[in-house]
């Protein structure tokens, strides 16, 4: 597909406006899913030779809360360290594909397997990689409302 | 969350306020209180709103404690609670109940634990089956 770029200093700056052939119409939502999972990168720290690095957002299954810090799990397993708290990560983030689900954890929804009732009378949210994250009654407001 | 429970804090502690008031003035409107007394009624309304402003709503919607820890927690601290409650409205009642709070205690553990367990494992159930069929 060939691409041309042009300028409209009257779009918004975040804004991208996309002109395609009507019979390309049907692409439109893979073509917006591309674009949005593979642009937005974060710089994440390297723990074990304390360097940064720059991460694919649409790679991140979880970001914890570690205090003052975040840890980040890639897909691959991998852990990072985020330089920021939570609160401020969450800020970052498209809220379309990142919820949190309760105090300490933010996950991404592309990764979601499956929710469960537990046997302790609690909600958990399985991850495609198995790990599983305890959703409490707060944030399950949002994730209704961001799944649908 | 902060935000949150600080306004669910006002909240409870402005209605019960009002319900204490209105208490005392329908059951007690002949008797006269001193002014210090006002304080002692400030002080049950800031237990009441502290249990069901800030304790219930943050263990209920906020914290992921396994049940036991939930029904723990708000089991005795409700029935301190309540006690430190009856003992600023009267002394003599709180004497009066003081022998039966072993009585009061398993009640307030069999009443949280069908709260916190029987009906927390039905809506877990409900909402997960719900985010389920939404997921797919």
């Amino acid at each position: 597909m060939e691409i041309i770029f042009e300028a409209n200093s009257e779009l918004n700056r975040r804004v991208a406006k996309i002109t395609t052939h009507p019979a390309e119409k049907e692409h439109w939502g893979h073509i917006k899913e591309v674009l949005d999972n593979s642009e937005k990168k974060m710089v994440v720290i390297n723990a074990r030779n304390n360097r940064s690095v720059q991460i694919s957002l649409s790679s991140i299954v979880v970001i914890e809360s570690e205090d003052r810090m975040c840890s980040v799990r890639v897909i691959t397993g991998e852990m990072y360290l985020l330089n920021n708290r939570l609160k401020v990560a969450k800020e970052s983030l498209d809220s379309n594909h990142f919820i949190k689900i309760n105090n300490q954890t933010i996950i991404n929804t592309s990764y979601i397997k499956e929710f469960s009732s537990t046997d302790n009378a609690r909600i958990k949210v399985i991850l495609t990689d198995d790990s599983s994250y305890f959703v409490s009654r707060f944030y399950l407001k949002n994730f209704r409302g961001n799944l649908k | 969350m902060i935000n949150q429970l600080r306004n669910s804090f006002f909240q409870v502690f402005t209605m019960t306020f009002l319900w204490v008031t209105l208490l005392f003035t329908v059951f007690m409107k002949d008797q006269t209180i001193s002014v210090l007394y006002l304080w002692n009624i400030v002080g049950i309304t800031v237990i009441s709103a502290v249990l069901f402003g800030i304790m219930y709503n943050a263990l209920w919607n906020y914290y992921t404690l396994k049940p036991i820890w939930n029904i723990f927690i708000s089991s005795t601290i409700s029935i301190l609670g309540g006690l430190i409650v009856v003992w600023l409205f009267s002394i003599d009642m709180f004497h009066y109940i003081i022998p039966w709070w072993p009585g009061m205690l398993l009640l307030s553990v069999v009443l949280h634990t069908l709260a916190f367990y029987f009906y927390a494992r039905v809506s877990s159930k409900k909402n997960a089956d719900e985010l389920n069929r939404i997921l797919k």
